[in-house]
């Protein structure tokens, strides 16, 4: 149909340049974290899992959270679509990388701790609660069909479940003695110079990466919503004057003026 | 150059395994998703920045 | 939108009705199947209910996990485990519970065979320490994968009084008539990442330069 007046894609040259950026940097960091960095003295390989486990937790706990917080906090301000759809994009990004944060950890665990998983562990426990807190506001939103009742409300969820990050951040600091999981090694400064470049450039492009399906789960959202409201009407009249443009002169035709006044 | 054995190759493989596949589907499924949705916008609608509500 | 009504202005409405009818048959040949574009008045949330159902039972399935996870970790949370210079502190309260206690494996772990209530197993006999406290340890089963002096561990077990048949006393260790006879084993990893020598390393493999104690 229409590909002349329809843009069939969510993608631009900006992201087309940021995933570009992000399959390149992903490559390097592979090899990086494969061939060029040292394993361990205590963990050894399992090392490795490092690179992957602490950027996408960064980025599910120091972007998309606050990203959904802001957003959240817009869109009761300014009650507007905007910021509702990318409070929802933040919230799925949420759930993405808060995700891989826990299964990384988990089978990072089983070698190193000992264990898969630990019900008294505070850090583990609170990242866990905010994984669900944002899987249950996901599942709230599509639970209510009015969009301004859903902007508002979902909005005051995500406003409670992102002060979650402030007790995942400070667990291992505040229940020094209650957790199994370390401090952080960076605020410490305890990583070698090839681990701590390797882990730095990793988190460079999972936040690159985040951008990049950012702007695609937005724009979807944003489509979405056109399509739910005035997308409807704006495609009946797209057709009306573009695809029949000769049903104008049927309009005014005699035989169906006639026709139509009997 | 030696080849070096490393250990914990299962759990290295899962873990980034999981997380590549996980990363590459969903961005997949995100493109997916907008070819599909966009087919049905008109151009005039698919305009990003609008704060016009 | 305002247009979809201007040009009824102009026409009569059969005549309306066989235009909406020719876009249609128009629509249906080449529009995606989900979007209905049926030129009627839209009326927002009018197919709400029934939409709801799933996600609210979703809903509830993630409050009710949610729930779970905070009965389930809660009680353990507000005392996962006992340094080993409290556990030592409250001996008297914790004999015959079953509890968690963290401390620092020094010296050499011996490993042994232990004989309790007549089973013979094998495992590992080391003392921890915490704060200047020390514990003996008597650890029935494989340690950890990573189980070694200096980093920490987190035990769950028993304090049990003497030592179990077969074990020596532990060089080191408190020797003040208890040991802790623990059954599961955490390490607690600390937060410090330093490079292998892998070199060294490779070395010993091939019966070269061993490395240093």
């Amino acid at each position: 149909m229409s590909e002349s007046t329809n843009v069939a894609t969510t993608g631009s040259r900006t992201t087309q340049i940021l995933g570009f950026v992000v399959l390149l940097g992903l490559s390097v960091v592979f090899v990086l974290a494969f061939v060029v960095t040292e394993p361990d003295a205590v963990q050894q390989d399992a090392v490795r899992m490092f690179y992957i486990h602490v950027p996408a937790a960064i980025v599910a706990l120091y972007l998309t959270v606050p990203a959904l917080a802001v957003a959240s906090a817009m869109a009761l301000y300014k009650k507007t679509r905007w910021w509702d759809i990318t409070a929802a994009a933040a919230a799925e990004l949420g759930v993405v990388f808060c995700g891989l944060t826990l299964v990384t950890g988990v089978i990072w665990g089983r070698p190193i701790w000992n264990t898969w998983w630990e019900w008294g562990d505070v850090r583990l426990l609170t990242t866990l609660v905010l994984f669900l807190m944002l899987l249950g506001y996901l599942a709230y939103r599509r639970s209510v069909v009015d969009p301004g009742t859903r902007a508002r409300r979902s909005a005051v969820i995500a406003l409670v479940a992102s002060t979650n990050v402030l007790l995942v951040n400070r667990s291992v600091i505040w229940w020094q003695n209650r957790t199994l999981h370390q401090k952080s090694s960076l605020i410490e400064g305890r990583l070698e110079d090839m681990k701590l470049f390797t882990f730095a450039l990793s988190t460079l492009v999972f936040a690159v990466m985040f951008f990049w399906m950012m702007i695609h789960r937005f724009r979807i959202g944003w489509l979405e919503h056109k399509i739910e409201t005035v997308g409807v009407d704006a495609a009946i009249a797209e057709r009306r004057a573009s695809a029949h443009a000769g049903l104008d002169e049927a309009i005014s035709h005699p035989a169906l003026e006639k026709e139509g006044s009997t | 150059m030696t080849t070096i054995a490393m250990t914990h190759v299962g759990y290295l493989i899962a873990g980034w395994g999981i997380t590549f596949t996980v990363l590459g589907l969903y961005s997949i499924s995100l493109v997916r998703r907008g070819r599909a949705l966009s087919t049905q916008v008109p151009a005039g609608q698919q305009r990003w920045i609008d704060t016009d509500e | 939108m305002s247009d979809v009504g201007a040009d009824g202005s102009r026409s009569s409405r059969i005549a309306r009705a066989k235009i909406d009818e020719a876009l249609l048959d128009d629509a249906s040949a080449d529009a995606p199947k989900s979007l209905d574009l049926t030129p009627t008045e839209v009326v927002p949330s009018a197919k709400g209910k029934t939409r709801r159902t799933l996600p609210t039972v979703l809903l509830l399935g993630v409050m009710a996990l949610l729930g779970f996870v905070l009965v389930r970790s809660l009680g353990d949370a507000a005392l996962f485990f006992y340094n080993a210079d409290e556990a030592v502190e409250q001996r008297d309260e914790l004999e015959g519970r079953r509890f968690r206690v963290q401390g620092t494996p020094f010296g050499e772990p011996v490993t042994t065979e232990i004989e309790r209530d007549g089973k013979l197993d094998v495992g590992v006999a080391f003392p921890i320490k915490f704060e200047g406290s020390i514990i003996d340890v008597v650890h029935t089963g494989n340690p950890a994968e990573l189980f070694q002096p200096g980093v920490p561990v987190v035990l769950e077990g028993t304090w049990s009084r003497g030592l179990p048949t077969g074990v020596d006393p532990i060089l080191g260790g408190a020797g003040d008539g208890w040991h802790f006879a623990s059954s599961d084993m955490v390490v607690k990893h600390d937060n410090e990442y330093r490079d292998d020598n892998r070199e060294r390393l490779d070395e010993a493999n091939l019966g070269g330069i061993a490395p240093e104690a």
